[in-house]
């Protein structure tokens, strides 16, 4: 079963004031979950292995962990498994990190579950603690990225769409070969803002996805990568899976920080969807990486040095 | 945002089905031809619909400010006076202050001040689902 027909099947199950929506457009994820269940002060977020999911089911435990950081601790996490062809080595490392798991041809059962709200699957609850802290890191990111992108794309937010021309401003410098990245974006970069860095250029960042996400540079406690292309969002999301799956490690269902690094990440454009403007940039800051244009790949060191003074929590 | 409410403690309080029908007037003013004037309804039910939901909450937590303000709900979730909930950080509460509460205040009490800049509305639109969602995470 499909999950419109799921999601139209709960409707009609569940008392009319409780509010489900499919695909809800969450303003800190660019992928959430599938399909979204509010009501008498309950919260399910129900999951479905997406099709490119379905060869990596690395990217829905991403998708689960970034959609756990942001929605409230009482959200109960549901993963609806294709009743005709669930591979089950892949369902037993999925279900661990869910409330709860359900086969998708059982609108009743989801429905039974929401009413009763018994959950008992192994799934724990993301400590407030860490959300906060996801929280606060993405606010900080934001309104830096938000500085820089102003610099490099004077046009960006103005009503009219920016045009190709103007979306990268000329720069002298070096030009770092990467396939499938506009040239001009890597003419940006100063030689002296390679110092002390190893280039690793064109080396795949991310298995198998080398001509996504090309690492510029990578150091102990800084990775540079560059996002560009026609679906910039979706590449984007996938940056986002990607730093969540490399910088944490998730158990029962709570992503635990592993490695803490300043993440900085190129684009040769801003992103702009149609009724949020910011949320390519919200989001891609909620998953941990800052946003940067030609002018602070040009002055890398400065860049840094401005991520790293960013505050690191508190409540001061 | 809707179910978000609607699974949030706000649920059981009065005040919820005013709340979610602010939520639905957002979505009615798409239809008005106007621009100004669509976007003017749409920030002011969607402030509405922000301001109620954070008064519930923090009324609901016992910290609600007084005189009630949405610069004052975000002092008071700052500054722990929630004693039950967490906390947002200084550096979020700024955000939100220059994200929201200034430019909202802008187009709610200047005189002639019309939101014409659809970028600039929507994401001021967007940056308060944001807060709410957040909010509704402590």
């Amino acid at each position: 079963m499909r999950v419109e027909e799921t999601c139209q099947a709960v409707k009609h199950l569940l008392p009319n004031d409780y509010v489900v929506v499919l695909r809800p457009d969450l303003p800190n994820l660019l992928r959430g979950p599938d399909l979204m269940i509010g009501g008498a002060g309950r919260l399910f977020a129900i999951f479905r292995l997406q099709s490119a999911e379905q060869r990596t089911p690395d990217r829905l435990l991403a998708r689960l962990a970034l959609s756990r950081l942001a929605l409230p601790q009482h959200t109960v996490c549901v993963l609806l498994w294709d009743s005709q062809g669930a591979d089950r080595d892949t369902m037993t490392v999925l279900t661990s990190h869910f409330h709860a798991t359900i086969p998708d041809d059982s609108p009743g059962v989801l429905s039974d579950q929401v009413l009763e709200s018994s959950v008992d699957g192994r799934a724990q609850a993301v400590p407030l603690e860490l959300q906060g802290r996801q929280y606060h890191r993405a606010a900080a990111l934001m309104t830096l990225s938000e500085t820089w992108l102003r610099e490099a794309f004077p046009a960006w937010l103005t009503p009219e769409p920016i045009s190709a021309p103007e979306r990268t401003a000329p720069y002298d410098g070096v030009a770092l070969q990467v396939r499938d990245l506009p040239r001009e974006l890597f003419d940006a970069i100063d030689p002296s803002a390679l110092e002390g860095y190893e280039p690793v250029v064109a080396r795949s960042w991310f298995r198998g996805t080398r001509t996504i996400f090309p690492t510029l540079l990578e150091r102990d406690d800084a990775i540079v990568t560059a996002a560009s292309g026609p679906s910039l969002s979706a590449r984007l999301a996938r940056c986002g899976e990607r730093l969540l799956l490399r910088t944490t490690a998730l158990d029962n269902g709570v992503p635990y920080p592993q490695a803490t690094t300043l993440n900085v990440l190129l684009v040769d454009e801003v992103p702009r969807s149609r009724f949020d403007p910011l949320k390519a940039i919200r989001a891609t800051c909620f998953a941990g990486w800052s946003l940067i244009g030609p002018p602070q790949l040009a002055r890398l060191d400065q860049t840094l040095q401005e991520l790293r003074a960013l505050p690191t929590g508190g409540h001061a | 945002m809707q179910s978000l409410v609607a699974g949030s403690p706000v649920s059981g309080t009065a005040k919820h089905g005013d709340i979610q029908r602010e939520f639905d007037e957002v979505l009615l003013a798409r239809r008005v031809i106007k621009r100004s004037r669509k976007r003017l309804l749409q920030v002011l039910h969607s402030t509405r619909a922000l301001d109620s939901t954070l008064k519930e909450f923090t009324d609901l937590h016992g910290c609600l400010p007084n005189p009630p303000s949405l610069g004052s709900y975000l002092y008071a979730l700052k500054d722990g006076s929630c004693a039950a909930i967490a906390r947002i950080s200084a550096v979020e509460r700024r955000h939100y202050q220059a994200s929201i509460v200034k430019p909202r205040n802008e187009y709610m009490h200047e005189a002639g001040r019309t939101p014409t800049d659809d970028p600039e509305v929507l994401a001021l639109l967007a940056e308060m689902e944001a807060c709410l969602q957040r909010v509704l995470s402590l």
